[in-house]
């Protein structure tokens, strides 16, 4: 029995990889020469991540190092570049997914697993990627995409160790996504 | 030349030009497939390679152009950000990462551009991952020793490590892209023989070739105008050095390190360059001794620290200096005319000078800083200035 799955992928309208990768490396270098850093995405969370705390706790920002220096005293969590870029990610893929018709309130799931369960496992995915995001202090496109543009030993060292930590559980976690 | 500085544009610039480039990255990442979970996680299963092919062409990309642009002089490259490599805590982080990746379909990045088109399973990641901030938030005390351990190298790139000119790195990125291309290709035409009736993506060998001969080439041409420029930068930069040495530029007034050892809101390391038993008999509190043969502990302190040498004499002090300067450290600077000039600004100040001889190292008075009556802003000729250190003060993620 085989998935359905691929035919559907190839018939929703993507760009070639190599051209996308094309476009973005010239968006990357666009992004070094106009504001001398690279892009980001995790960074931008944390902040959001703080200014909610703030909001509700003040004192817990105050106190804990970590939120203190996105976020204390007059601080402010939300007025920093990566907020301006995460707004214009979110506007850029909406556009891009409308252009395509790929706009549409769906779960993106294996065959075997339920949309509930798939939406557990995204959670849970999500909570190990945005803890590692912050102690290997960055995520995919500002730690291996930028980092790796400037060749930062440490941003190299981490992609590997990504593609490392997807490949080795791919295999005991197949029933997710085959 | 680039890269700009936007603070000196109109405010409205830098949100702009952000939102921009974050349009562009989104509108890209969507449009690669990125917005879909099933596409991304297939890199991990083998049918369909995207992921890599679209970040390593991104990567080799903005490398041979930003090495292209730095070899003719278009960029100054130490004005970029280069993220710091915390190697243990980096790779751990990634590893974890990686299991997260595979676990729940998407990175942030992709997460966000799931979430603008209406996944579900986007939002449910993105909640994950605000989630896994927070617990990071309060999970750093257990952590901490880790997250901040010896394995950070700082500013530390692939040619620094391999003692090789940018363009040949980016000569040797274009090269291993170029297998990894290869190879995913060869890999999904196979995935798609054993699942027959396939993935439907068509095969798109051409695009290696045409990428990696027009990129190397590119890289290549750079190594040419490489040398000419490494010759030109080192003679300004010999020019600077000899001309702060001059002027006295850099030679501080006993009273501005006082100035700093009391106000702290600005880092400075002080060093110790004078032998171990002048050093055991008096040194500032301050101050770290290293051997004249071991300046290596000075060029790893980071670049925007304030680093204060205390030499034996004026004229150890300026060689010192024209060696560290010129191999590129920064915001380096000498104690003029050594303690002396210490033991004199105490007497003026009316503290008791340090004395010299018991080796009583910084167990004296005259090691601190003169505590009581104002600070002696305006009765000296202030010369610290803080400079560069890479232009940016923060990069992509981290925060």
């Amino acid at each position: 029995m085989k998935p359905a799955e691929p035919a559907a992928i190839a018939a929703k309208g993507y760009s070639n990889p190599y051209a996308m990768g094309m476009a973005l490396g010239a968006v990357l270098y666009l992004s070094y020469m106009l504001t001398s850093h690279g892009l980001g995405a995790s960074g931008g969370l944390a902040r959001w991540v703080t200014w909610g705390l703030r909001v509700v706790a003040p004192m817990q920002v105050n106190s804990h190092g970590f939120f203190a220096a996105l976020g204390a005293g007059a601080k402010a969590p939300l007025s920093h570049w990566l907020i301006w870029e995460i707004a214009g990610v979110l506007v850029g893929g909406f556009v891009s997914g409308a252009l395509g018709k790929r706009v549409r309130a769906e779960v993106q799931r294996g065959w075997r697993i339920s949309a509930a369960w798939r939406l557990v496992f995204a959670l849970l995915g999500g909570l190990l990627v945005g803890w590692g995001t912050q102690l290997s202090r960055g995520c995919t496109s500002g730690q291996a995409l930028s980092g790796g543009a400037v060749m930062s030993v440490g941003r190299w060292a981490f992609m590997f160790a990504v593609f490392g930590g997807a490949y080795a559980v791919a295999y005991p976690l197949r029933k997710l996504w085959r | 030349m680039a890269p700009l500085d936007l603070a000196h544009f109109a405010t409205w610039v830098e949100p702009t030009v952000h939102v921009g480039i974050g349009f562009g990255f989104g509108f890209i990442l969507e449009r690669a497939g990125f917005g879909s979970a099933k596409k991304l996680s297939s890199q991990f299963y083998l049918n369909d390679m995207s992921v890599l092919k679209v970040m390593f062409t991104a990567i080799i990309t903005c490398m041979v152009l930003i090495t292209a642009t730095t070899a003719v002089g278009a960029v100054d490259f130490e004005k970029l950000w280069v993220n710091p490599t915390y190697l243990a805590s980096g790779v751990a982080g990634g590893l974890i990462f990686g299991v997260g990746f595979t676990l729940g379909g998407y990175c942030p990045g992709t997460a966000l551009v799931a979430l603008a088109t209406l996944k579900l399973d986007g939002l449910a990641f993105i909640a994950g991952v605000l989630g896994g901030i927070f617990g990071f938030g309060y999970t750093l005390p257990l952590v901490d020793h880790f997250f901040n351990d010896v394995t950070n190298f700082g500013r530390f790139t692939l040619a620094d490590w391999l003692g090789l000119p940018m363009p040949v790195v980016a000569v040797m990125a274009v090269g291993m892209a170029f297998c990894f291309f290869v190879a995913a290709e060869w890999v999904e035409r196979w995935m798609r023989q054993k699942t027959e009736g396939g993935s439907g993506i068509a095969p798109a060998r051409v695009w290696p070739r045409f990428m990696a001969g027009t990129l190397g080439m590119l890289a290549v041409l750079s190594l040419i105008a490489w040398s000419p420029l490494q010759g030109a930068r080192t003679k300004s930069r010999q020019a600077v050095v000899e001309k702060n040495i001059a002027e006295q530029n850099v030679a501080i007034d006993a009273a501005e390190l006082s100035d700093l050892m009391r106000d702290r809101s600005t880092p400075f390391a002080v060093f110790d360059i004078r032998n171990e038993s002048d050093y055991n008999r008096f040194h500032l509190t301050d101050a770290e001794r290293v051997a004249p043969g071991n300046l290596g502990k000075v060029v790893s302190v980071p670049a925007k620290t304030i680093k204060i040498m205390i030499a034996p004499d004026e004229a150890s002090a300026k060689r010192v200096y024209r060696a560290l300067a010129l191999s590129g450290v920064e915001n380096l600077y000498w104690l003029h005319d050594g303690l002396e000039a210490w033991q004199r600004m105490l007497e003026a100040q009316h503290v008791e000078p340090a004395t010299l001889t018991a080796a009583l190292g910084a167990e004296q008075r005259a090691s601190r800083a003169p505590s009581h009556g104002p600070m002696l802003a305006g009765a000296y000729v202030k010369k610290v200035k803080r400079v560069g250190g890479g232009a940016a003060k923060s990069g992509g993620c981290g925060g």
